[in-house]
């Protein structure tokens, strides 16, 4: 009995002491997994909500006119860490709107987002600045590869130099145009960035104020998915 | 005891530190990039000239195509920064950017007298001597980049000025 006792005893032990292992086990796992949540927690959420808050800035503190948005912080030291942050990541080295106000438009006028899948007809007029132009960037921010070499238009060769109320019209298009062809990339999202050089005092001051292009969705690539060829739909056959 | 709400506070908390440390760390690791990548062109040596981008430009986002670019990099801890250029005759600038992205001097053709600029990029606390007379801008940063573009309208006029704009130098001080 007593080396049962003692065998009962030591089996007791080692029972119990297992069984505190397992919890404490079991407790050191539970906080593992814990301390790993938060930390997957935090860089999803935290630089999850930074890239929507930096991307969302301007849009929020900037100046919206038509499809464009800009903001007169751009390039300045008055700019805040989100402004900084987009400028880094979508306009680095921006000149500050002394010398530049740059109109950005990755939607159409209705609020569409612009791709390469649809035409485009880009309509205005001339600009109270010393030089303006409009060029087109894909997805990823940089000038459109296309045979043409062509990547944005000016008053220059819009050939309104000298013709303050001449109006002009931009076609962007996958396809080349017969005139004024912008060329973007198939299927890619793409953005326009209208810049005004030295641009008049009412137009810095100002900058919703200002008579900025149309841009007006024509056709769309309708794509089957079955090899078909690709053909043009407008837009009320796109939406039916 | 319930440990639920300090871990749910923890991980509310760490999310808002990343938040933050990401925000303010995109501008100066986008510049350190950009900065690196001009480097390799030797702009830290001198200033180097570019033709006007094209698809294949990919040191800096959204380039203008109209526009043809010549960019130094300047370190003020091992020296003050001198510019000097001859103006072209059509929309010509200077800018100067902080490691923060910061546009912290900016002048065009038209705001030159002369056809000739010369002004010098410097730390506050620095002391320069045998240049008196010439403008001085104080950079936030000890790093950063000087760029200066000029309008190209068309190739003749970029064959025309680009001669002219060749002739601008960057040069490091001794302090």
């Amino acid at each position: 009995m007593l080396v049962c006792g003692e065998t009962a005893c030591i089996i007791r032990d080692d029972s119990i002491t297992a069984s505190k292992r397992h919890r404490r086990t079991m407790s050191g796992f539970s906080k593992l997994l814990k301390i790993l949540g938060v930390i997957v927690f935090a860089v999803v959420v935290g630089a999850g909500s930074a890239w929507w808050a930096i991307l969302g800035s301007v849009k929020v503190s900037g100046v919206q006119n038509g499809a464009w948005h800009t903001s007169t912080a751009i390039g300045s030291t008055a700019s805040g860490p989100y402004m900084r942050a987009q400028i880094a990541l979508t306009g680095l080295l921006a000149l500050n709107k002394s010398e530049a106000i740059y109109f950005l438009a990755s939607e159409d006028d209705e609020g569409r987002p612009l791709t390469g899948a649809c035409d485009y007809e880009v309509t205005g007029r001339n600009f109270a600045a010393r030089w303006w132009s409009i060029t087109a960037y894909g997805s990823d921010h940089y000038l459109i590869p296309n045979d043409a070499d062509l990547y944005s238009y000016n008053v220059a060769s819009l050939g309104i130099r000298f013709a303050p109320i001449s109006k002009w019209r931009i076609n962007v298009s996958v396809q080349e145009q017969a005139s004024n062809w912008l060329p973007v990339a198939t299927d890619d999202a793409f953005s326009l960035t209208l810049r005004l050089y030295n641009p008049s005092a009412q137009i810095v001051t100002d900058p919703a104020a200002v008579g900025l292009p149309a841009i007006k969705r024509l056709s769309c690539r309708a794509t089957t998915g079955t090899g078909a060829t690709p053909g043009l739909t407008t837009d009320q056959e796109a939406a039916s | 005891m319930k440990t639920w709400p300090l871990w749910i506070a923890a991980a509310i908390i760490s999310a808002f530190i990343v938040h933050i440390v990401a925000v303010l760390l995109v501008p100066p690791v986008v510049m350190t990039v950009a900065m690196a990548r001009m480097a390799d062109a030797g702009a830290d040596q001198a200033i180097v000239h570019m033709p006007p981008p094209t698809a294949a430009s990919r040191s800096v986002v959204r380039p203008s195509p109209d526009l043809a670019y010549s960019v130094c990099l300047f370190d003020l801890s091992k020296g003050p920064l001198l510019v000097k250029a001859k103006v072209p005759e059509t929309y010509w600038s200077v800018s100067a950017f902080a490691h923060n992205t910061d546009n912290f001097f900016v002048v065009n053709d038209q705001q030159i007298t002369g056809d000739t600029l010369e002004f010098i990029i410097r730390r506050e606390e620095d002391e320069l001597a045998g240049y008196s007379g010439v403008p001085v801008s104080f950079a936030p940063s000890d790093r950063g980049i000087v760029l200066m573009r000029m309008l190209v309208t068309d190739r003749e006029q970029y064959l025309e000025m680009d001669p002219v704009r060749r002739q601008a130098t960057c040069e490091t001080l001794s302090k």
